[in-house]
């Protein structure tokens, strides 16, 4: 019936268990899933999920596809972030994109053939003072402009691999993943 | 300019310069912000639905006592013919109307109810206007108490509020850190404080409706034309009422796919929707399946159901009728007419024996759609599926049309007349030569209870037999011990060995918000062995036990007589429409209209009717194919009723309808019974004709005519009135109400 293995199954127990619904859970829950599904989350393990914490399996499609971290595709090792709500789109936002599509040679959304960069538009990262704002992992660039993201790519290239590919290293709670 | 916007931007211009001087009466906002602050006038009677369930005492200033009751219907609008109608009104006050009695009754019990158990009441100036309310109240609810109008799209009252169409907004005066405050807030998610002072009105909250309306309308295609939902849609009729004149938007409006369908009945409109999240909310807190979602986020959210499944849920249809704008509409009922040519006539569902309350809409002749009607103490305001989308066999073009009478095997179309004096013919021929006892009658349980106590009358009054029934399996005629509304006040629910969803869908939408609003545990078993005395033991008295009919009948004694013992609650949920209909009209075996036993109910019944009844004993359905069979019973009249396909025995029902001399049957279709008929005759659905069904509560409800029988049909009561009258037995029975009061004297009312 599940997707999960046991061990997985023991993580989402222990996750449950410190909340005192199992709804509450449904966040880091995900996390484990899009973990153990190598970086993705897909349809089936949302509805294992939903299964696993007696939900809706539309309302946890609903809840993942809220959150830009949950990776609906496979990404690449590194993703570069770029939000585009309206103060960094005030601030060139836009054109930053267009820029590292241009240098890139993708499309936001895409990920380069090599598998290495996936470049996406997300929403408010919360660094509105210093628009625009661009998240690579769990590092944040503020005031970016496209000399500085042209720097960021070129030293994004030359490294084999992002130690910590999503922002989950930064919540203590979930650290233990 | 884009071309589209272009156009749009005049058309909201020219909705305006078509009424250059709006009437006041004809744009309640304007109305609303002419009233006189502190004044204590008030426009009442814009409440909805729900609102009235708000127990809620009123206070009026000035007028204490009459034209500002509760629910009392004025046409006090703030115009100054209207305002010294309402003066007028206030010298001389008229009686109330029953229904406000009762109303006002409701909501000073429900606050006096409230009051003793302790609730506090907060007093709220709406308008100038103050009410009281109890502590928990919406604002919203407060303002539609003090008869103020405050448009919405996303709050409903049978739904958590969640504040996301921002149009509900008022200027609250409230405490808050210490000092008093006014701000524009929006009334649906906002919970009344006491002293609170709201204003409907201002200018202020003019400015922040339009502003919000223009948002709405920024990407909304404005495709009324062709929408469905164009002419009864509330972003319509807010837009008049409190939309902007024009659109500042000149950008190409966003573009999404325009016919996505849920499912086989809910076709979605993603340029439309304006994410009020009804739909969404119904699925989760109603229909309890969550099937429904927001998905995405920003820009792209869109309601969906999960990756690529289905919307199966059997109440998908509700979603229809509470959303807002045209972005879920109905394909049963796509572009098949406007909702200003549509007549709509209030009838009772025929699908199950829930007896929901629903408006029976047609067009031309043929029925277009059903939707819900409110009736609080049974379906709220919801429908199923199968209620809802289940009804267009109506207008199937395999309905029977005119007679037909089996000649040298197979069936030839005949004129009513011929038919009738075959019947008619045959029937006294094999009554003269066999006796009145070789005849039988099959009721049904979803004909009215009219047309089933005219069969009984035929039956045993004019050919005088007893062998009459209608169950197709064997159930014992036990009464629920609740209503169905009170289901929700258990603790505990179990229910047994049925889909409570697809068998009794209203009963579960009860059982679901018992669960979910109350807390109640409802457990699902599957047969009566799996533990059910346990759990029964342990909570006696604060539960109730939901029983399907297909249990075996020793099994439902058993249980009826363990909830004797433990004070449980038994409720028998009977299958169709008319289930207790068929047998209170006295067609059964061994009982009379009323289901009254013959030594009650014989003098009353052989004095209406005029004859002597039969004492030989009546068989069961069982029996009379069993005697059929064995040639004993030679001629069976089934009304309504399928017994080849339906009978619990089927082969056994058709060896009986096989080896039957004469078989008549009166159906909507060529049904598997029919293929044994030496006569057939075209009855009309229920939309056709008026009568009463009595729903698995015991309630009478009626039924009403909305469109013509279909070709040659005809009701199944007129059908026998005719047939009564080739027997010998003419009686003027002009409509169904006719035949409604004789039964009720028959029974002994």
């Amino acid at each position: 019936m599940s997707v999960f293995s046991e061990e997985t199954i023991a993580r989402l127990d222990e996750l449950i268990s410190r909340y005192p619904t199992k709804k509450a859970a449904l966040l880091p829950a995900l996390w484990v899933a899009q973990d153990v599904g190598g970086g993705v989350l897909n349809p089936d393990a949302m509805e294992a999920v939903a299964s696993h914490l007696e939900l809706p399996p539309a309302e946890v499609q609903g809840v993942a596809t809220f959150y830009t971290m949950y990776n609906k595709v496979p990404r690449g090792k590194f993703a570069i972030e770029i939000c585009h709500n309206v103060p960094c789109m005030a601030f060139g936002a836009e054109e930053l994109i267009a820029h590292c599509e241009h240098s890139l040679g993708i499309s936001a959304g895409e990920t380069t053939p090599d598998g290495h960069i996936t470049l996406a538009r997300v929403e408010c990262l919360g660094a509105c003072c210093n628009a625009p704002a661009v998240q690579i992992g769990s590092k944040y660039y503020e005031n970016v402009s496209a000399e500085h993201i042209d720097a960021l790519i070129v030293q994004i290239k030359s490294l084999p691999d992002n130690p910590d590919h999503t922002p989950q290293g930064l919540i203590s709670e979930t650290a233990s993943f | 300019m884009s071309e589209e916007s272009k156009k749009s931007a005049e058309k909201t211009a020219n909705t305006q310069a078509a009424n250059p001087n709006p009437s006041p009466a004809s744009t309640p906002h304007e109305a609303g912000s002419q009233q006189v602050i502190g004044e204590g006038s008030a426009k009442l009677g814009n409440a909805p639905v729900g609102a009235s369930g708000v127990p809620v005492s009123m206070q009026s200033p000035t007028a204490p006592a009459s034209p500002a009751a509760p629910g009392t219907p004025t046409s006090a609008t703030g115009s100054p013919s209207a305002e010294k109608a309402a003066e007028k009104a206030s010298e001389t006050p008229r009686d109330k109307t029953d229904i406000e009695k009762k109303d006002s009754a409701t909501s000073e019990a429900k606050a006096q109810a409230a009051a003793t158990s302790g609730v506090e009441m907060f007093t709220v100036t709406v308008d100038g206007l103050s009410v009281e309310v109890p502590k928990g109240t919406a604002v919203i609810e407060a303002c539609f108490r003090a008869g103020a109008d405050v448009p919405y799209f996303c709050y409903h009252p049978r739904l958590e509020s969640v504040g996301a169409c921002r149009m509900c907004v008022a200027a609250v005066e409230l405490e808050q850190f210490g000092a008093r405050r006014t701000a524009i807030m929006t009334t649906c998610n906002l919970q009344v404080q006491n002293g609170m002072v709201v204003k409907t009105g201002t200018p202020d909250v003019k400015k922040a409706q339009n502003g919000i309306l223009e948002f709405l309308l920024a990407n909304h295609p404005l495709d009324c034309p062709i929408c469905d939902r164009g002419g009864e849609c509330p972003l319509q009729n807010m837009t008049i009422a409190y939309g902007p004149p024009t659109s500042r938007f000149i950008e190409e409006k966003r573009h999404f796919p325009k016919a996505v369908p849920l499912s086989d009945f809910v076709i979605l409109d993603r340029e439309r929707c304006i994410q009020c999240m009804r739909c969404t909310r119904f699925t989760d807190e109603i229909a309890g399946d969550g099937q429904l979602d927001l998905l995405d986020r920003g820009a792209e959210s869109k309601i969906a159901v999960f990756s690529d499944t289905k919307f199966t849920s059997n109440f998908s249809g509700n979603t229809i009728e509470i959303c807002p704008v045209g972005a879920l509409t109905s394909r049963t009922y796509r572009f098949a007419g406007r909702p200003w040519e549509i007549k709509s006539v209030d009838s009772i569902c025929a699908e199950c024996g829930n007896g929901c309350n629903i408006a029976v809409q047609h067009r031309m002749g043929e029925v277009v759609r059903i939707n819900g009607r409110t009736n609080e103490d049974i379906n709220e305001e919801w429908t199923c599926d199968r209620g809802k989308f289940g009804q267009y066999y109506i207008n199937s073009d395999k309905r029977l049309s005119s007679p037909l009478i089996r000649r040298e095997g197979r069936f030839v179309e005949s004129t009513w007349e011929e038919a009738f004096g075959m019947i008619a013919d045959r029937l006294s021929q094999i009554k003269a030569q066999y006796g009145a006892g070789s005849i039988a009658g099959i009721g049904s349980t979803r004909c009215t209870l009219e047309e089933n106590y005219l069969l009984g009358r035929v039956m045993r009054g004019v050919i005088g037999t007893n062998h009459l029934d209608h169950q197709m399996s064997s159930y014992p005629l036990l009464p629920m011990q609740t209503t169905i509304a009170e289901i929700e006040n258990f603790k505990t629910i179990v229910s047994v060995g049925m889909e409570l969803q697809r068998e009794q869908p209203i009963v579960y939408l009860r059982v679901y918000k018992a669960k979910r609003r109350k807390g109640a545990n409802w457990i699902e078993v599957a047969s009566l062995d799996s533990g059910v005395e346990a759990i029964l033991r342990q909570v006696g008295a604060e539960a109730v036990l939901l029983l399907p009919h297909h249990l075996q009948a020793s099994e439902l004694e058993r249980a009826f007589a363990f909830c004797q013992e433990t004070g449980t609650k038994f409720n028998l949920l009977l299958p169709d429409a008319n289930s207790w209909g068929a047998p209170t009209a006295g067609i059964l075996p061994n009982a009379l209209p009323g289901m009254r036993p013959f030594a009650d109910g014989r003098a009353d019944v052989e004095r209406m009717w005029g004859v002597k009844l039969s004492d030989a004993p009546g068989k069961a359905a069982g029996d009379i194919f069993a005697s059929a069979a064995k040639g004993e019973i030679k001629a069976i009249y089934v009304m309504g009723n399928d017994p080849a396909k339906e009978f619990a025995d089927p082969s056994q029902a058709r060896r009986g309808l096989e080896s039957a001399a004469f078989v008549v049957v009166q159906d909507l279709f060529l049904s598997d019974t029919a293929q044994f008929a030496d006569v057939v005759l075209p009855s009309s659905s229920f939309a056709e004709k008026d009568g009463t069904f009595v729903n698995i509560e015991g309630r009478e409800q009626k039924i009403k005519q909305a469109i013509a029988p279909r070709g040659n049909s005809r009701p199944d009561w007129r059908i026998l009135a005719d047939l009564m009258a080739r027997l010998g037995t003419p009686v003027p029975y002009f409509s169904a109400r006719d035949i409604y009061r004789e039964y009720r004297r028959a029974s002994g009312a």
